[in-house]
């Protein structure tokens, strides 16, 4: 059955409901409303009080208590603790972005003209667009699939006297290939404002790119600014309420040029990344998971797009091509209801793996 | 065609001449947004005359150029969900147990009920409100507090499902 079709049934059997007409009945129970239905009633509260002694010996323990807590922050000539140590893994997965970001823009990346397509040719050539967009992100849902759970990260005082940190964290992606990235910095906590700033350095093998991060000491919220110089940086805003959500925009000559929200869910404990574009010439909706077909890992992408008023739903499959010198992405596009298509891309990074493909 | 910001104007200034020309413009959204959280429909009546009255007592909060269904679906919806949790707290009590009614299973013509039944609570939400009640994804993830890729993805998982299991059930 196709989605037209679904929806037509389920708008039909809706329509087949009766609902009964309660208007009248409503308005005469607002016209009979009087005001003192609508008073708020509340009743004193009653409070415990205790006795002097005791509420003097509490606020001293609490005073106590609260020094001990808050000593740290107020001592910035030795962090013990790293302001950044409960969002660890966020920090890690937004550096992964920025940097991935920033190297595949600075490439030029093709798109093969080898495309097998019958379907009608501006809906396939829009996905195949759209595709140039999602390629920025398929470092980070490698990384996100192919690594270690904890991602292996340090975190340790560098430099006392400086006050500068560093966190080391590895990654490996779908062919294996592993990337070791070294995140330098200083923070600072005011602890009026709740706030703490960090500055430093992101190192990804031989290629070193400025950061700032802020956030708040009392949330698991923060944003963080990775440069590639002052007027080309990736912004990546992060949060978490029953997801973990980020925020992804890119600017290039200092203007924003893209931006997309990507949230990590675990669902029946698979990992499920999705992403929707919300600024930029790309618009649509993309679920990715990672499965394994003939003992390789394959991506596979759920996606929704607008086409005027409808919304085209279909799955991608991205496959590892590995050739001589580079590999590829094989990309297999298969739109619900219409004829699949594929084509190749450039994958952002050629080195080879080292081990069974 | 009535427009509804011409009918929330009258209503704001409590001319209720054209409130059943309103209501029967929106009834179905508020009636779906709330019968696949409590799936009794006598409760659902009761709910959806309670959604209305809320409405109409907060009108002059009402923003007209606002998408009303949304804002009445959001009302409907809480009042669901506050019933839903205030009925399972009133299983533990031992007395209420004979008071409260058994739970309704959907009547045998109604097969809207039945098909989305195939669907978790959070498929249900959002196939009703942007199939049924035709309301955008932007504003369902409004609703729902969800992000917009979420409701996409669930919405997309959703109907993959009902294509597959829509034949058994009708």
């Amino acid at each position: 059955m196709k989605q037209k079709e679904l929806k037509r049934l389920l708008i039909e059997k809706a329509n087949h409901v009766e609902i009964k007409d309660f208007s009248y009945d409503i308005i005469e129970k607002m016209k009979h409303k009087t005001p003192i239905d609508t008073m708020i009633m509340t009743q004193p509260k009653a409070y415990f009080r205790m006795k002097p002694v005791l509420t003097f010996s509490l606020a001293i323990l609490l005073i106590v208590m609260i020094t001990w807590v808050i000593y740290p922050y107020f001592n910035e000539d030795t962090p013990t603790r790293s302001i950044i140590m409960d969002v660890k893994d966020d920090i890690v997965l937004s550096s992964i972005q920025a940097t991935s970001m920033i190297e595949i823009v600075e490439t030029e990346l093709s798109v093969f003209d080898q495309t097998l397509r019958f379907g009608p040719p501006e809906r396939d050539s829009k996905i195949r667009d759209e595709f140039k967009d999602i390629a920025k992100y398929l470092q980070t849902i490698e990384k996100l699939y192919g690594s270690n759970q904890s991602y292996d990260i340090t975190d340790d005082i560098k430099d006392k006297p400086g006050n500068q940190r560093l966190m080391r964290f590895k990654t490996r992606d779908l062919v294996d290939h592993e990337d070791i990235y070294e995140f330098e910095y200083g923070q600072s906590v005011d602890p009026e404002k709740e706030t703490y700033d960090i500055i430093g350095t992101i190192k990804k093998n031989e290629r070193s790119f400025p950061v700032i991060i802020s956030g708040h000491t009392t949330k698991k919220g923060f944003i963080m600014t990775v440069k590639r110089d002052e007027l080309n940086y990736v912004v990546m805003t992060f949060d978490e309420d029953t997801l973990k959500n980020y925020t992804i925009e890119l600017f290039v000559l200092g203007v924003s040029i893209q931006k997309v929200t990507m949230t990590l869910a675990e669902i029946d404990r698979e990992k499920v990344a999705t992403l929707t574009f919300v600024e930029g010439s790309s618009s649509g909706n993309y679920t990715f998971r990672v499965i394994e077909e003939d003992r390789k890992k394959v991506i596979s992408i759920d996606y929704a797009l607008r086409f005027d008023d409808e919304l085209e739903t279909g799955n991608i499959t991205i496959r590892m091509l590995t050739l001589p010198n580079r590999i590829l992405y094989g990309i297999l596009v298969k739109p619900d209801g219409r004829i699949p298509f594929t084509f190749t891309q450039d994958r952002a990074s050629t080195q080879q793996s080292n081990t069974n493909l | 065609m009535e427009r509804i910001e011409d009918i929330i104007i009258e209503l704001k200034q409590k001319d209720y001449r054209r409130f059943d020309i309103f209501y029967n413009l929106t009834k179905k959204q508020v009636y779906f947004s709330i019968i696949t959280i409590i799936k009794d429909p006598s409760l659902t009546e009761d709910l959806l005359q309670e959604t209305y009255m809320k409405f109409l007592e907060k009108i002059d909060n009402v923003d007209k150029n606002k998408n009303i269904s949304a804002y009445l679906v959001s009302i409907g919806r809480n009042l669901a969900i506050n019933m839903y949790h205030k009925r399972k707290k009133e299983v533990y009590s031992e007395e209420l147990l004979e008071t409260i009614p058994a739970e309704v299973e959907p009547e045998e013509d109604v097969e809207i009920l039945k098909i989305l039944d195939i669907l978790t609570q959070d498929e249900k939400d959002i196939v009703v409100m942007h199939v049924i009640n035709d309301l955008k994804f932007r504003e369902i993830a409004e609703i729902l507090k969800k992000p917009l890729g979420t409701v996409l993805w669930i919405y997309t998982k959703a109907m993959k499902k009902l294509k597959e299991k829509v034949g058994d059930v009708i």
